[in-house]
């Protein structure tokens, strides 16, 4: 209580009129020394000077209450506003899904695939003649198959494409696209497939009757190409979804991974580890595009494919406030860092209460150090 | 096991004294639009047979059928206001068998109704799921909820007969405008599409759309057929047809029995 006094037993006492060498102390709020104690504060000089124990305890208080405050401060802040988290997935799994961007084009080396078309392509340079297969590499007659014999054959995803990477039983490489109404992107520039070829050949554009329907099989029923059995390796951008959610035919699955979240670039505690989840057998993730503004951010990653492999080693990351997860017997879940781990990681609300309680435990020091003792 | 009375409840009499008063400038106005008189039908309740069946369990046992929905596309919302009703079957008694299946598979139900009534009515199944506010958590927005009404019992093995299950509008009617929704558990499938048979052969083949978000457990595409086209004839026969890369899978045929006519 500011102005009390307190005797030797604690009971606070009504303060003594402020007269002579005292009151400009207990003005100042500083309290006299009581009667019949040793004076901390005499001075060399024989002047008598007060510290301020009162003050002190009310600025001891009033931190306590600041850090409270900043804590729920900050609690509210991550409930009103979720941290931006980056998640970094790293899986073997049989398939892989993937929603390219309208905006940007993804390339791919698929040199020694049968492309197989829903329907004959339009046979617009002599390469397209020469390499149409007669069997039935691509399945049913619907869809007729091109082998092109570039080792540097490119294939050029423009715009949305919807695309799915999976290993058949016999561990061959699949890969369709699909894309029912292509449409120009915001570069004026129509979305869909083309193959780019490292001769003079040129592009030919994947499109039959409006929409796009390919199929890529490393079938290996054909001639060989000794280049097609190395590794390969399909960097990607946009939505991702490793896995595939359990059903009683379905064997491309997610065989194992972890999922980890960071702390996002744009933190000033850049790139520190949250928290991390197991993926089981089974479990399908998705990374989906994250809006901020103006700006959409489309998770990035590879596959990694090597010949004779039961699966695939996918890597994706992205920014998002939560990762959804799909796992058997369970209804999913939404993986994102708790409410401790997202304080935890609040480098702001860190370095706060780290010089609160400093400045808390100094002054308490200080106090008890001032404050009055009785005469042994 | 018997049908109900419909004209005897009170919700009953109010529709078709409505309807009665207000039959001959419907009928008149639907003639002149050229729009078939099932849209001035009246709605009958039909009788659950025996008791309810639903389950809801996390632990989901994945479901086997290919054909796990056929409906009006907003019939889902139906089943929470107690306004499901299928299209007038032609028939003065009638068996459905109820399939309700959410798409993560949690929720699945299966239900005989009977309704007895003039062949035209269009009959009302009430849905009364004590897992209300857990169909009503599902997303309202298509693709989570498939829904069929099959003729028959619901023990037959096979069922190829469908009714087209909608949501009743304010009016008591089942909506005109929307399209129709077949959910297809498409299995290992890359590309599912559907075909209608015309006058004499099958029509060319449509597209279904991947589900991408969300489970796939009980079903994993969706077609729309936004318009039946003119020279469809009635029950329509549908057919599904699979790929897995180009090579063909089973195909599945199945009719609609009643479908809005214009």
């Amino acid at each position: 209580m500011q102005g009390d006094h307190q005797d030797a037993t604690g009971v606070a006492q009504p303060p003594p009129p402020a007269t002579g060498p005292d009151a400009s102390a207990t003005t100042a709020g500083l309290a006299p020394a009581a009667p019949g104690r040793r004076d901390p504060a005499r001075t060399a000089g024989g002047s008598r000077f007060k510290w301020p124990v009162a003050r002190i305890k009310q600025l001891l208080f009033g931190l306590v209450l600041l850090a409270l405050l900043s804590m729920g401060l900050m609690a509210a802040r991550s409930l009103l506003h979720p941290p931006l988290w980056i998640f970094s997935a790293k899986a073997k799994t049989g398939v892989v899904e993937l929603v390219t961007p309208e905006d940007k084009e993804t390339r791919w080396r698929i040199n020694g695939a049968v492309i197989c078309s829903r329907g004959e392509l339009a046979a617009t340079s002599a390469a397209i003649i020469q390499a149409r297969l007669a069997d039935t590499t691509c399945g049913s007659e619907a869809w007729t198959g091109y082998r092109f014999q570039d080792p540097e054959l490119t294939l050029i995803l423009k715009g949305t494409v919807h695309v799915t990477l999976e290993l058949a039983r016999d561990h061959r490489l699949f890969i369709s696209l699909r894309q029912r109404k292509p449409k120009k992107g915001p570069d004026g520039r129509k979305s869909g497939a083309i193959l780019s070829f490292s001769d003079d050949t040129p592009d030919i554009e994947l499109v039959k009757n409006g929409a796009l329907k390919v199929n890529l099989i490393w079938s290996g029923t054909n001639l060989p190409i000794p280049d097609s059995y190395t590794d390969r390796i399909f960097p990607f951008s946009g939505i991702t979804t490793i896995g595939r959610d359990i059903n009683w035919t379905g064997t491309s699955l997610l065989v194992e991974g972890t999922i980890q979240v960071y702390t996002s670039d744009d933190s000033p505690d850049k790139r520190q580890l949250v928290d991390s989840a197991e993926l089981m057998l089974g479990d399908q993730i998705r990374l989906l595009d994250f809006t901020r503004g103006d700006a959409r951010i489309s998770p990035k990653g590879f596959v990694r494919y090597a010949p004779g492999s039961p699966y695939f080693d996918v890597v994706a990351f992205g920014a998002a406030d939560r990762v959804r997860i799909e796992r058997y017997g369970e209804n999913g879940y939404d993986f994102k860092p708790g409410m401790i781990s997202q304080l935890t990681h609040d480098p702001m609300l860190i370095w706060l209460l780290s010089f609160l309680i400093a400045a808390i435990g100094l002054l308490s020091t200080i106090s008890g150090m001032l404050e009055p003792k009785e005469e042994e | 096991m018997t049908a109900n009375n419909h004209s005897k409840t009170p919700q009953a009499r109010a529709i078709r004294g409505r309807h009665r008063r207000y039959a001959p400038g419907i009928l008149g106005l639907l003639f002149c639009l050229g729009i078939s008189p099932a849209y001035g039908a009246e709605v009958i309740d039909a009788v659950l047979d025996g008791k309810f069946h639903e389950k809801l369990e996390a632990d989901v046992n994945v479901s086997g059928n290919i054909i796990v929905g056929v409906m009006i596309s907003s019939a889902h919302l139906g089943l929470t206001s107690d306004a499901l009703a299928i299209l007038p079957s032609g028939a003065s008694t009638t068996q459905v068998c109820l399939k309700i299946t959410t798409r993560d598979g949690a929720y699945t139900s299966e239900n005989l109704f009977i309704g007895k009534g003039d062949p035209k009515d269009i009959l009302h199944l009430p849905y009364q799921s004590k897992y209300l506010k857990v169909l009503n958590s599902y997303p309202s927005d298509a693709g989570n909820v498939a829904i069929t009404a099959t003729s028959g019992e619901c023990s037959q093995s096979k069922t190829a007969d469908y009714y087209l299950p909608g949501r009743l509008d304010s009016d008591n009617q089942l909506p005109d405008t929307e399209g129709i929704r077949i959910y297809i558990n498409g299995f290992d499938a890359t590309d599912v599409s559907y075909q209608l048979k015309g006058a004499q052969e099958w029509l060319p083949a449509e597209d279904c759309d991947y589900i991408e978000e969300g489970r796939h457990t009980a079903y994993n595409f969706a077609c729309e057929i936004a318009e039946f086209p003119e020279n469809v004839a009635t029950p329509v026969s549908v057919r599904i047809l699979r790929e897995v890369y180009g090579r063909d899978l089973e195909p599945v045929t199945f009719k609609i029995l009643a479908v809005k006519s214009k």
